[in-house]
């Protein structure tokens, strides 16, 4: 009797829990879509609140793409895909007015109007809690250099350095001085120089504006602190106001954070159009227009205006409506790639927010599943193999010269890597088609192996190389007999290291380094590969430099190439810097200076192309690859204006996802 | 008295506890020496993960290193660890910074390593906990039913089926019962732990406000934790209790009593516990929730607990069945073991002699006696289970210790990954200790003199 009743409990609680499994499966995209939830899959969980951290040593793409997302303002910016410099919170209705405005004067004073009108908001309540002032951009500015907002210094312990991470870049302590109040909605910016692109135009033009009624009294608490920077950084931060529109509502740890959209923020309902000849206007009716006229404002886009990579479509038309259309964003994390492509499959998800995009395993089944997208985009990065040209003969340009001949990128890629890289031989990517310079050298490319192997021989000949066996090349039959004993003026050239990130960490620059390693090795050039971690070789390499030569990448941020003078410039050659391999050129220093001095947009872009062409000719790096960028997305959830977005370098990401445009259907 | 407990301390049991706690300090020193040497050997630090961004200049790396103390001799560090070890401080956080109203006036604007430990711990535990009890609990079973039915289609079907899940590629099949369960069938949710479209209204839990970085799913985990280790131990003492009752209807209605009350009680609780300030957005998103404020009758913007807790239950499914199904045959091949040896034993000949019905041989004599590896295993898998599973908690991205270890590994966030591996060898060696205490008590044969 009791083993029936036992027997019927079990069942019974068994089918209450299989149950109450099955029935309240939520259909979350159902529901989203009902709400207008717009999700995203991200992969890892945020780890700060505050803003300033996040700028600082907080500086994670996935802190960036959830918390500063939609949540502040700058003087000036980019357009959309077509990446048109225009105004933000600056008040200009012309292209001509806000050249005029950001010039620097020969007093070293540039005058900036913001927009009246402007609301901060109360991100917990979504209610307008006062308005955007010259106070707040003044303060933004000089509370970072450790002033008041007057300019005086008041906050001691706290600079940009001190903030570290990304904050010398935004605000350079080296170019700014201070910022003043001029009226309500005008500011003064004190500079140290008439000019700097990057610390003005892509610098503090750039850089966010913070509530002053919010961070002024933790300014003041902070410098009263035994460490200030860290008692800045302990705020938590998830109450300060915002001017953009996303709300930040909710974050549970390990699971998920949420954006409610603040469909009254400034920007709301403004529309921009990118005619069919060029030029950009912008608009919200009764409030801001802003128009320009140049076929090509900036020269990111080259001379004909091209959206990137639509090469079938010289110029498109762009119309874009400012949102929030959703009623909410959610972030949603995984643990893992393949977990993130089945709740997108599944349609958990609308699209996978993912630095590295969408690994190569996951595309074909992507591409089969109906009602999922994949842009490809190409890139903003570089892989490359450099050398120590403190030591010989990394120090002989030939040498390197010889070792960049005899890299078939091609055929890696093509035929071991199924095309999933793109062979470069620039610093700057080709898809940066306003920076990138196509007359930069390219040794080697197009030839076949034997045709290398001479070349590079010749070369290393001409330079002094001799060899106890020589290579041996038949261009007719394409072969070449292994040389051995290369000697460099008579001294024998020892076996050397070249450090490579391992298979488990990238897949691609491990093939490239064996490659490489199988080649050189061929024309008597003694090397040994050692695959290993990520943090050995940038350790290395970085801190210590003891290494010979390395294979590592870069991802290049902005696309204004400020990189070429931070990689090669002598002055970085330091324990630390950026320019490990110890390049050490005058003629390129004093390229890079001028570059870093010059303010016409035409001279930037003269002297970076003069960069390009040393670099490629003497190859203190020598470039590997590129690796495009693959997102995917719910094409059959998303509608309206994300279409022309699928095309944009450095993908979809670079918008962040396009929160501000994307609709449900 | 003091003369009995000095007598009690100094001989037996006792002075073997004390010799072995003192062993224990010993090996918790050196243990946590060599989880720093490790893991302090490594090369760099965790500002290279800054090394591929050009616009973060040596400088502001530099900065950094400073403000997380990286610049400090490594003797000074290894000294501020064992400091605040001992002051029970498990140190500061690299890579998180503080996310409370008031901060932790150690580390300020990082996150102390225990405040992460205790945010992950609780959904770790019940993950890893409950798969270690039903997964043993079914190797048990089946061990001493494939032993005592040896040669019988069950045993061979048993062993093949579970030395194939036990050998498989974890991963891979996690992934395979995802794509079937989750994906194709829909029947369990993908991974997570929670639904977000439930919580992301959700501000407070009965009288405690959880605000933006505050788990809020954690007060219900750790109500539902509490809930499950308060109920097993009431049923486990009203088990024990019910074994001197004379008949047996007294033992089954105190048992089943037990479990009627345990359930009510626990009903209750959570179809009774407030949840204030639910917007009507939440309502509206999740039609659990429509229901149970429909059926119920809750007031507006207020909800029960019990559908929250049922959406840890439903994210735990697919989880469980994948751990159990890849463990249970090592309980179960050991259990059988065991069990072989055990049934050649004379006692067994004798219960068998006696005319005692086959399943009291079987559970009462045989089983009985063979449990002791078993058991043992069982205190080392619940000890590691505190550990996580760095695969099953990326694959069902499940954010418990596992997760936390692999991540503050990879990023060199030590302080982390040296508490997160201290707090894991504490639970170890107490398991030592515990599971040397039970033999003595299960095996009245094994004295500690």
């Amino acid at each position: 009797m009791f083993k029936r009743v036992k027997f019927i409990a079990l069942v019974v609680l068994l089918a209450l829990f299989v149950g109450a499994v099955l029935s309240s499966q939520s259909h979350s995209v159902v529901q989203a879509q009902a709400q207008k939830i717009y999700k995203l899959a991200i992969f890892e969980d945020l780890s700060s609140l505050n803003s300033l951290a996040i700028l600082g040593p907080k500086a994670t793409v996935w802190n960036f793409y959830v918390r500063l997302n939609g949540w502040g303002g700058s003087l000036f910016g980019f357009s959309d895909k077509f990446d048109d410099y225009i105004p933000g919170l600056a008040d200009v209705s012309t292209e001509d007015e806000a050249n005029k405005m950001k010039t620097i004067g020969a007093d070293k004073t540039a005058t900036i109007r913001i927009k009246r009108g402007i609301k901060w908001f109360d991100p917990k309540t979504g209610k307008e809690i006062g308005e955007l002032t010259a106070e707040d951009v003044a303060f933004s500015f000089n509370a970072i250099m450790g002033k008041n907002v007057k300019g005086e210094p008041a906050y001691k312990g706290i600079d940009p350095v001190k903030l570290g991470g990304n904050w010398p870049g935004i605000i350079n302590p080296d170019f700014f001085d201070k910022a003043e109040v001029v009226d309500k909605y005008t500011v003064k910016f004190y500079l140290k120089a008439q000019c700097s692109y990057d610390g003005w135009d892509e610098g503090l033009l750039f850089a966010p504006i913070f509530s002053k009624a919010y961070w002024e009294p933790k300014f003041e608490a902070a410098a009263k602190a035994a460490d200030p920077v860290k008692a800045l950084y302990e705020n938590k931060g998830d109450d300060e106001p915002v001017i953009g529109a996303w709300l930040f509502q909710k974050w549970e740890p390990g699971a998920f954070a949420e954006s409610t959209a603040n469909k009254n923020h400034y920007f709301a309902g403004a529309k921009s159009v990118r005619p069919y000849s060029g030029g950009y206007t912008e608009s919200k009716p009764g409030v801001y227009t802003y128009t320009h006229t140049t076929k090509v404002s900036f020269p990111y886009d080259g001379d004909q205006g091209t959206a990137i990579l639509d090469k079938d479509k010289p110029t498109v038309r762009l119309e874009l409506t400012s949102g929030p259309f959703v009623e909410a964003t959610q972030w949603r994390i995984y643990g893992d790639q393949a977990t993130a492509v089945a709740a997108l499959i599944k349609g958990d998800v609308h699209f996978i927010l993912n630095p590295l995009g969408v690994a190569a395993g996951f595309r074909k089944q992507l591409r089969e599943t109906k009602g999922v997208g994949i842009a490809e985009n190409a890139g903003n990065g570089l892989y490359y193999m450099s050398f120590n040209l403190r030591r010989e003969p990394f120090n002989v340009k030939e040498f390197r010269q010889a070792v960049s001949i005899m890299i078939d990128r091609e055929f890696v890629i093509n035929q071991i890597l199924a095309g999933l890289a793109i062979p470069t031989y620039s610093i700057v990517p080709a898809a940066n088609t306003g920076w990138y310079n196509p007359n930069v050298k390219t040794y080697g490319k197009g030839l076949k192996e034997a045709e290398k192997a001479d070349m590079a021989i010749k070369l290393l000949k001409q330079a002094g190389f001799t060899w106890d066996v020589e290579p041996r090349v038949d261009l007719a039959a394409n072969r070449v007999t292994p040389g051995r004993g290369l000697k460099y003026k008579g001294r024998a050239v020892a076996p050397f290291e070249l450090l490579a990130p391992h298979q488990g960490y990238d897949p691609l620059r491990a093939t490239f380094a064996l490659h490489i390693e199988e080649r050189l090795n061929k024309i008597g050039i003694p090397v040994k590969v050692n695959l290993t971690g990520f943090n050995t070789i940038a350790s290395r390499v970085f801190d210590e430099q003891k290494f010979d030569a390395w294979i590592l990448g870069w991802g290049l941020g902005g696309k204004f190439p400020s990189y070429l003078v931070s990689f090669f410039h002598s002055e970085n050659s330091g324990l630390g810097g950026q320019n490990p391999q110890g390049y050490n050129n005058p003629d390129f220093d004093k390229i890079a200076d001028e570059f870093r001095a010059a303010c016409d947009q035409a001279k930037l872009k003269e002297l970076a192309f003069k960069m390009q062409e040393i670099l490629s000719d003497e190859l203190p790096y020598v470039p590997l690859f590129n690796a495009p960028l693959f997102e995917a997305f719910r094409a059959d959830a998303l509608v309206g204006e994300h279409m022309p977005y699928e095309k944009v370098f450095d993908g979809i990401q670079g918008v962040n996802g396009l929160m501000g445009y994307v609709q449900l259907k | 008295m003091s003369i009995r407990i000095w007598h009690a301390l100094t001989s037996g049991m006792g002075k073997f506890i004390i010799v072995r706690v003192f062993q224990i300090i010993l090996v918790l020193y050196l243990y946590m020496t060599l989880v720093f040497i490790i893991l302090e050997a490594q090369p760099g630090d965790i500002t290279d993960i800054y090394t591929a961004n050009p616009k973060i200049t040596p400088e502001a790396k530099e900065a950094i290193v400073k403000q997380l103390g990286l610049d400090k001799p490594i003797h000074e560090r290894y000294l501020n660890y064992l400091r605040n070890f001992v002051t029970g401080h498990l140190g500061c956080s690299f890579k998180w910074g503080n996310i409370r109203d008031v901060p932790d006036p150690v580390c300020r604007e990082q996150r102390p390593t225990w405040d992460l430990i205790k945010e992950r711990l609780p959904r770790t535990i019940v993950l890893f906990l409950t798969y270690t009890i039903v997964s043993f609990y079914i190797g048990f079973f089946l061990g001493k039913l494939i032993a005592w039915r040896r040669g019988a289609v069950i045993e061979y079907l048993s062993t093949v089926v579970g030395v194939v899940l036990f050998t498989i590629f974890t991963p891979w099949f996690a992934l395979l019962l995802v794509w079937l369960f989750a994906v194709n069938a829909g029947v369990v949710p993908i991974g997570g732990f929670i639904n977000p479209d439930s919580w992301t209204n959700v501000r407070q839990i009965g009288t405690t406000d959880c605000s933006i970085g505050i788990s809020c799913s954690n007060i219900v985990f750790t109500h539902l934790l509490m809930w499950l280790g308060g109920l097993s131990l009431f049923w486990g003492i009203v088990y024990l209790w019910s074994r001197h009752f004379p008949y047996a209807w007294q033992k089954h209605a105190a048992r089943w009593g037990a479990v009627a009350f345990g359930l009510i009680l626990a009903g209750l609780f959570f179809g009774g516990g407030w949840l204030g300030e639910v917007d009507r957005v939440t309502l509206a998103r999740d039609t659990r929730f429509q229901f149970f404020v429909w059926y119920f009758e809750f007031p507006a913007g207020t909800i029960p607990l019990f559908p929250l807790a049922l959406d840890f239950v439903q994210h735990l499914a697919l989880p469980i069945l994948t751990l159990t199904l890849i463990s249970f045959a090592g309980t179960m091949l050991l259990m059988r073991n065991t069990m072989l040896e055990t049934m050649r034993e004379d006692y067994v000949m004798a219960a068998k002699a006696k005319g005692l019905p086959d399943h009291i041989v079987r559970d009462k004599h045989a089983a009985r006696n063979a449990l002791l590896p078993v058991v043992t295993s069982l205190i080392f898998a619940i000890a590691f289970s505190v550990d996580g599973g760095v695969f099953t908690e990326t694959i069902f991205s499940w954010p418990g210790m596992g997760q936390l270890l692999l991540l503050s590994a990879l990023e060199q966030d030590y302080p982390v990954a040296i508490g997160s591996l201290v707090f894991t060898g504490i639970f170890a060696l107490i398991a030592h200790l515990i599971a040397d205490i039970l033999y003595a008590f299960l095996d009245p044969r094994i004295r500690y003199d």
